[in-house]
């Protein structure tokens, strides 16, 4: 993108014969649009309110976890292994002190003691997963006895009592380095979060409670994953209510600086909302969420869309200044003639930068990134061409005092010297571009691609000397996961196996930067030391004795306080080794040498180890990102060079326009392999965005070259005759990126930092090499070759439209969701209300009903269903096991009023009696689902909800289901049901749901319900199982129908209360 | 007791399977369970019940069911000796085992379903009532009160042989029941020197606690014949949301009258029974959160026992109005309420009538579920005349397996001596239960 300048018709530095397009024609298309100004503004503001709307479901993702897609191996591990052994992200609080006594002292005994008790109260916390002194427990007896008791059950009261609490403390190998540092001066609460996406709600309580409980010499540091969740979302709010205002006021300043007029802000202001607000508000649309990457993204857009205005506003200026007292419109249809080629052109290029991204990277976050990057820039054109000149013709801006016709000036005059001194000395020129690459290359060879946790939060915050406090004085804050797996139910009460867990353990404990690890080994080994105190060995050597050990550990204490190292079917098992690596780096050899122990030493027939945790997943996606990286910057360069090649129809060209920003960014990594900065998600992004915006200013100079050459003149010539505007309006548009992007450099997160300063610097860069290296390249050649090459270059339309339709092709790609239905979301309700599901029904269910642990019951029941007379009446009765057997429910759902009876047949009572019906949130006799879901059999109740249609997730790839939202009417609503908010994903073919999300009334996810086994049943759509797996609680319920029987001859007397008796079994 | 076994076998018999019927289903319960007496370090009772039940469908309209319960205490404290008995028809009374067992045969009944209506036959439990603890329209069945009414009314309702046909009307939204029950089977109460003995004047002919009933004690049934047969209907329906009955039921008195009559070993307490008619209606419907009930009877004529404070028993019969109103709601929290409240009244009552002329009882019951209903607490407290005195009766269950509950609980009296539950106050217990279902 450069500055149009004076000259006719090649303005803006690109000569680009649009030749089947005649000038004529592009000027009475922009004289239409501006004719019809007003229409044009309105739609435009349409769009923006429209588009703009999304923003306000905007869904926050600051996790790492984001980094890498759900269904990669090392998530999938990771999360199972949350599921079997019920993990969290947690908040952890340390409670330091300097003091003598260390943490036996009484101030930090209450802090510790204190806290736990608060922490553990707060609403997102599990309480009972919340875990320090207080609530651990010791292990300790003799061979008759033994006797699991917390550390610290109450408060000491006498030195006696904390001389005692000191004693225990002196062989608590398990918790050592976990929950109290070896010096005795630090002891740690960790608290996990129920959900994670209130992480910041949690955090800030927490860092409240650490303000209002640490005491003099005690100091309360919160940290842990949760806490860095929570950090990062607060950042991320921060950060985008500060960078886009900063953004828009600096470049409001350089345009008011370039033109001195008011009236020329305003202009951009409507560009800039419609490409933030289109391209944000689109992506908010589309349900993506914000990641901390994102956080950059209003800022490029900003930028970038802001530099297409200053061109269309310098072609103005300059032409009002030729001709102050033209008319108004016609000098902007002149402009926009002279412009709508080079702007589309350059658009092109960028947009080419962000789809490499978008191809390359597997990181979703960084994907989206560059997708959503190219929707803003083709945007920002289509606003710029279509909008901004209807915007003009109605301000009429006058004259600038500041902008000459001729365009001339010390800036460009200096500027010019520089490109002809390069193009006179080529030879010379290119040989120190040459030494300065090597010299770069060499620093840039330096560059890693690595992550630090800790360097990511700015130097003192709480979070970083939390972070930085426990990885010193404790084991540290990163987790490596081994998950034990055997064939069997009690396939771990095998002495042999635990010998051989053990042994693994103790090799991890050898592994760099392993400190610790924690497992039911450790468990083992206390009790064994406490119930055979005179034992040779470490563990027990039987399996009877591992199973009664535990037994007894499970009697004597809290069962759930080894849930987390062993199921409950001694099936599986989880080691857990802490870390305290600054760097993912770090973690690497740890990680690759216990896969290739599993492999070689561990695995065997019966039980298997994978590994898994928060540092295997970090080390995946790191992988992913070294993979990515080098991928995105190759497949950017490919389509700016594709695309560079068909503009010019010559490949020197295209390689002459991809050569000075290839350099600029070699030049970028030797500043960041100079300064240490990692390659890490944001500043991996900047190379690909530098090809795409870098290569516009290749293309201007490599144009005016080829123009004045293929006039004849010589490359000094066209240097002098061509250069001073082109450059001028070039150096104005790298300084409006710049500065635009170093206001990313105001960021309070660290890495969007790092990527503005190198943004920053590209952009800088690929205008001040560009301008040298083209000059000298051209100078250097063989002039003959060149003319040679240039004299076919012309570009028809036909070219462009290749062009455009390579991005075009590419941009099909785009992860889009479901193609949106005409369908409204009440149609779709209405639809699936609609199903006919028999007048009646009879069916036999199967229930089951697994809790966290996936210890599942299984229950039995008849069903049956009348509607009679607008009434839906339901009876339930359970027929196994037998406690249950003949309790029935009875239940009269009026359609048209909308009241409901329900009645409880209860053997023990020997009659039916009413029950209240209006608690339809209640979960329905011990399953998860509610009598809500019960009584409507997941229909949606038309009159309870709000709908709207939602985009499809990736997960629902098939192209005729539906995604409709269902929002309670009021809050009253959403009480009575308990759900907040629901999503259906409908199949349109049979109105059925697919799957149902609820959320619950705090928009916590709170179950999602899956229909299965969908078939036709006589002439009915029928499900054969429908399974609901409860987020909160980790408890799941399937319903299997079996024996259904539509339109069966069905009783009404069985439908009554008093009739109930005879559907007894 | 032959003829009773006898009884049994039949029923055994007539539930083997042939080869046109189905396989009958065996079921039932095993259950153990102990109370321990609070302020006596002694074991109450410790008991072990078999429930076994055995069902067979006869066709497709036919289904006989037949359950019994075999029931053996260890300490026998609970009635020591032997039980009496007498209070049960010949037919309906339990087997003994020796001074602490019992063998019982609880249900036998045959149901048909003849055209639209429902019929069972046999002996059987028949519930119109639907308040818990307390009786207001429950009047076709009497009651063991051998551990009072800390039981579930399932486990101490006496199950009587009687003729039961439920028919549909119109729609089906109202049904008309008729009842015949020949049984003359009345309360069990417990004797002199059980745990639940009655202390309570009331219940003792106006003898305080301290002033001993005469050693001797007879029962004397009525007959079984017709005219001495219960007989009752009931039409009840479903109106405009409201689920509504009203019945009528005349049939024997299960409260005893008594008498003392002086013989050559001295003086002998003879209880027996006079005929009583009640009507009632009932009408429950829920409103939002809340279930609401009304059952209102009136029992005309009933007869009261006098006693003119020199031990000289007679009866007098007087009008009483019984009326009851219960709430349930569930609480934030998931708990479910249940509260209730119950007059009674007697109009005219003679000021020599044994029982006070009014008595007001109230309950609250509160019962919340936890994991997944794997663990359920309850707290039930009753209370009389204004609470001045109550039983208190935490309970919590814990379901090991589908088949295996767990449970503790407590009853706890309170209040005056010569209250209705004020009577007991020296049997606080903790009690122990583990059932298990098969």
């Amino acid at each position: 993108m450069s500055d149009p300048d004076k000259q006719e018709p090649e303005a803006f530095g690109i000569d680009l014969k649009f030749e089947d397009i005649p000038a004529d024609l592009a000027r009475a298309f922009f004289a239409a649009v501006i004719s019809y100004s007003r229409w044009f503004i309105g739609l435009g503001l349409l769009f923006i309110v429209v588009a703009g709307a999304g923003l306000l479901q905007l869904v926050k993702d600051p996790s790492t976890d984001s980094l890498i897609p759900p269904d990669h191996p090392s998530v999938v591990t990771r999360d199972y292994a949350e599921d079997v052994f019920g993990l969290r992200d947690p908040v952890v609080a340390a409670i330091s002190t300097e003091q003598p006594g260390g943490i036996f002292t009484d101030a930090a005994l209450t802090s510790l003691y204190q806290l736990h008790n608060a922490i553990a109260a707060l609403e997102n916390v599990r309480a009972d997963r919340t875990i320090s002194l207080v609530s651990e427990a010791r292990i300790f007896g003799d061979a008759d006895t033994l006797r699991v008791e917390p550390y610290l059950a109450d408060l000491p009261q006498s030195s006696e009592e904390v001389a005692a609490l000191k004693t225990s403390l002196l062989d608590a190998e398990l918790i050592d380095g976990i929950l109290i540092s070896e010096d005795r001066s630090t002891a740690l609460i960790v608290a996990e979060l129920f959900d994670q996406s209130l992480a910041e709600e949690t955090y800030r309580q927490a860092l409240e409670l650490a303000a209002t409980l640490a005491r003099d010499g005690v100091d309360i540091h919160i940290a842990g994953q949760g806490a860095v969740s929570g950090f990062l979302s607060g950042s991320i709010d921060r950060d985008s209510r500060k960078l886009p205002p900063i953004c828009v006021a600096v470049i409001f300043l350089l345009i008011w600086l370039a033109f001195r007029s008011t009236k020329a802000l305003l202009a951009p202001l409507f560009i800039i909302a419609a490409t933030v607000a289109g391209a944000i508000g689109i992506m908010a649309w589309m349900n993506v969420p914000y990641f901390v990457i994102t956080t950059s993204l209003p800022v490029i857009l900003i930028t970038i869309a802001v530099a297409d205005t200053i061109h269309v506003l310098s072609g103005y200026y300059r032409r009002l200044a030729e001709n102050p007292n033209g008319d108004r419109g016609q000098i902007i249809i002149d402009v926009m003639v002279d412009l709508w080629r080079p702007l589309t052109l350059t658009t092109f290029t960028t947009m080419a930068g962000f789809v490499g991204i978008g191809l390359a990277s597997s990181m979703p976050p960084i994907s989206y990134f560059g997708w959503f990057a190219a929707l803003g820039v083709f945007l920002a054109w289509v606003f710029t061409l279509l909008v901004l000149p209807c915007v003009l013709a109605h301000l009429k801006p006058d004259p600038s005092p500041v902008v000459r016709p001729d365009g001339s000036g010390p800036l460009s005059g200096g500027l010019t010297r520089i490109a002809q001194h390069s193009a006179s000395a080529p030879r010379r020129t290119l040989a120190m571009i040459v030494i300065l690459a090597g010299f770069a290359l060499a620093l840039a060879s330096q560059v890693q691609v690595e992550r630090s946790q800790i360097e990511n939060f700015p130097n003192g915050q709480p979070i970083r000397l939390a972070d930085e406090l426990i990885n010193a004085r404790l084991a540290g804050t990163s987790y490596l996961d081994l998950v034990i797996e055997t064939e069997r139910i009690d396939g771990l009460m095998n002495a042999a196996r635990i010998e051989k867990i053990a042994e693994l353990q103790a090799y991890a404990e050898t592994l760099p930067f392993v400190q610790k690890s924690h497992s039911v080994i450790g468990v083992l080994e206390e009790l064994h030391s406490a119930l055979e105190p005179g034992s040779n060995t470490r563990l027990p050597m039987t399996d009877e004795a591992i199973g009664q050990y535990l037994l007894f550990y499970e009697a004597a204490g809290n069962p759930e306080d080894i849930e987390d190292e062993i199921d409950l079917d001694y099936q599986r098992a989880l080691v857990r080794l802490y870390m305290n690596s600054r760097y993912t780096g770090d973690e690497a050899a740890a990680v690759e040498a216990l896969a290739q122990y599993l492999e070689s030493d561990f695995n065997e027939a019966g039980m298997t180890g994978r590994l898994s945790g928060r540092v295997n997943v970090d080390y995946h996606w790191m992988k992913q990102l070294q993979e990515g990286h080098l991928r995105s910057i190759l497949i950017s360069s490919f389509l700016v060079f594709v695309v560079a090649t068909v503009l010019f129809r010559s490949v020197l060209f295209g390689a002459l326009a991809i050569a000075p920003v290839a350099a600029a960014i070699l030049g970028v990594y030797s500043v960041m392999g100079a300064s240490g900065i990692f390659i890490e998600p944001a500043t991996s992004m900047f190379a690909a965005i530098s090809i795409g915006l870098g290569v516009d200013f290749a293309i201007h100079f490599t144009d005016r070259l080829q123009k004045g050459l293929r006039r004849g003149s010589s490359v000094i010539g066209v240097i002098q005759s061509e250069f001073p505007t082109s450059t001028r309006a070039c150096f104005i548009n790298a300084a409006a990126l710049g500065v635009g992007f170093s206001v990313l450099m105001t960021s309070e997160l660290p890495p969007i930092f790092k990527f503005g300063l190198l943004i920053t610097i590209a952009a800088a860069a690929s205008f001040v090499v560009g301008l040298i290296v083209i000059s000298a390249i051209i100078g250097w050649l063989d002039r003959a070759a060149v003319t040679s090459k240039v004299s076919a270059a012309a570009t028809p339309l036909n070219s462009v439209l290749l062009a455009a339709a390579c991005l075009m092709s590419v941009g099909m790609a785009i992860p889009e969701a479901s193609a949106q239905s005409e369908l409204t979301g009440r149609r779709i309700a209405e639809k699936v209300y609609e199903r006919d599901d028999g007048q009646s029904v009879d069916r036999k269910i199967i229930m089951e009903l697994t809790d966290r642990r996936g210890i599942t019951r299984q229950r039995e029941a008849v069903s049956k269903r009348l509607v009679d007379d607008g009434v839906k009446k339901s009876v339930i009765v359970y027929t196994a096991p037998r406690r249950y057997r003949n309790v029935a429910f009875l239940s009269h759902d009026d359609q048209a009023d909308g009241s409901e009876r329900r009645w409880l047949f209860m053997p023990a009572t020997g009659r039916p009696k009413q029950i209240p019906a209006s608690d339809r949130g209640d979960y329905f006799l011990g399953t998860e689902f509610s009598y809500e879901d019960i009584r409507t059999e997941l229909k949606f109740d038309l009159e309870d909800y709000q709908f709207e249609v939602c985009p499809l997730s990736d997960d629902h790839t098939s192209e005729d289901s539906l995604c409709v939202v269902a929002t309670p009417t009021n809050a009253s609503i959403a009480s009575e049901v308990g759900y907040g908010r629901i999503e259906a994903i409908i199949d349109p073919q049979n109105w059925m749901p697919i799957e149902i999300v609820f959320d619950d009334e705090k928009g916590r996810q709170l179950k999602t319900v899956k229909v299965e086994n969908v078939h036709l049943l006589d002439g009915i759509w029928t499900a054969g199982r429908i399974h609901v797996e409860h987020h909160q609680n980790g408890r799941q319920t399937s319903f299997t129908y079996a024996d259904i029987a539509y339109d069966a001859h069905l009783s009404r007397v069985d439908f009554t209360p008093q009739g109930l008796k005879r559907l007894l079994n | 007791m032959r003829r009773r076994l006898s009884i049994l076998c039949v029923l055994a018999w007539f539930s083997m399977p042939a080869p046109a019927l189905s396989q009958p289903s065996l079921g039932g319960v095993i259950e153990w369970n102990s109370a321990l007496g609070l302020g006596n370090d002694e074991t109450t009772s410790s008991e072990v019940a078999l429930r076994p039940e055995v069902e067979m469908d006869l066709g497709n309209t036919a289904r006989f069911k037949v359950s019994a319960r075999i029931r053996l205490d260890a300490f026998d404290k609970v009635e020591p000796g032997q039980p009496n008995l007498e209070g049960y028809d010949p037919l309906s009374r339990p087997a003994t085992l020796g001074d602490a067992g019992t063998v019982e045969l609880r249900d036998a009944v045959l149901e048909l379903e003849l055209g639209p209506a429902f019929v069972t036959a046999g002996k059987q439990q028949i519930v119109w009532g639907e308040l818990e603890g307390f009786k207001v329209l429950d009047v076709v069945n009497p009651q063991s009160f051998r551990t009072f009414i800390l039981d579930e009314f399932s486990e101490s309702r006496i199950g009587l042989w009687a003729l039961n046909a439920e028919v549909p009307l119109g729609d089906g939204n109202w049904a008309a029941q008729f009842v015949v029950v020949p049984d003359q089977t009345v309360h069990e109460i417990p004797e002199a020197g059980a745990s639940f003995e009655f202390l309570a004047s009331r219940f003792r002919f106006g003898a305080q606690a301290s002033d001993p009933l005469p050693q001797q004690l007879r029962t004397e049934r009525r007959e079984n014949t017709l005219e001495n047969a219960g007989m009752g209907a009931r039409l009840t329906g479903l109106w405009s949301g409201w689920d509504l009955s009203v019945l009528a039921y005349a049939g024997t008195d299960p409260e005893p009258l008594g008498r003392v009559e002086i013989t050559a070993t001295g003086p002998e307490l003879i209880r027996f029974h006079e005929r009583r008619r009640v009507y009632g209606a009932s009408a429950a419907r829920s409103f939002g959160p809340v279930t609401t009930r009304f059952e209102a009877a009136t029992q005309p004529n009933r007869h009261f026992v006098t006693n003119d404070g020199a031990g000289t028993l007679a009866h007098v019969e007087a009008d009483q109005y019984s009326v009851a109103a219960v709430f349930d709601f569930n609480a934030p929290g998931d708990v479910f309420v249940s509260a209730q409240i119950v007059h009674d009244v007697v109009i005219d009552l003679s000021t020599d009538a044994i029982r006070p002329d009014a008595d007001t009882l109230t309950s609250l019951y509160l019962r919340k579920s936890f994991q997944a209903d794997r663990y359920t607490a309850t707290f039930r407290w009753l209370g009389s005349d204004g609470a001045s005195d109550g039983v208190i009766s935490p309970n919590l269950s814990y379901d090991l397996n589908d088949n295996t509950r767990l449970q503790i609980g407590a009853d706890l009296f309170y209040g005056e001596r010569n209250g209705i539950f004020g009577q007991f106050d020296d049997n606080d217990r903790v009690t122990f239960a583990i059932k298990r279902f098969f």
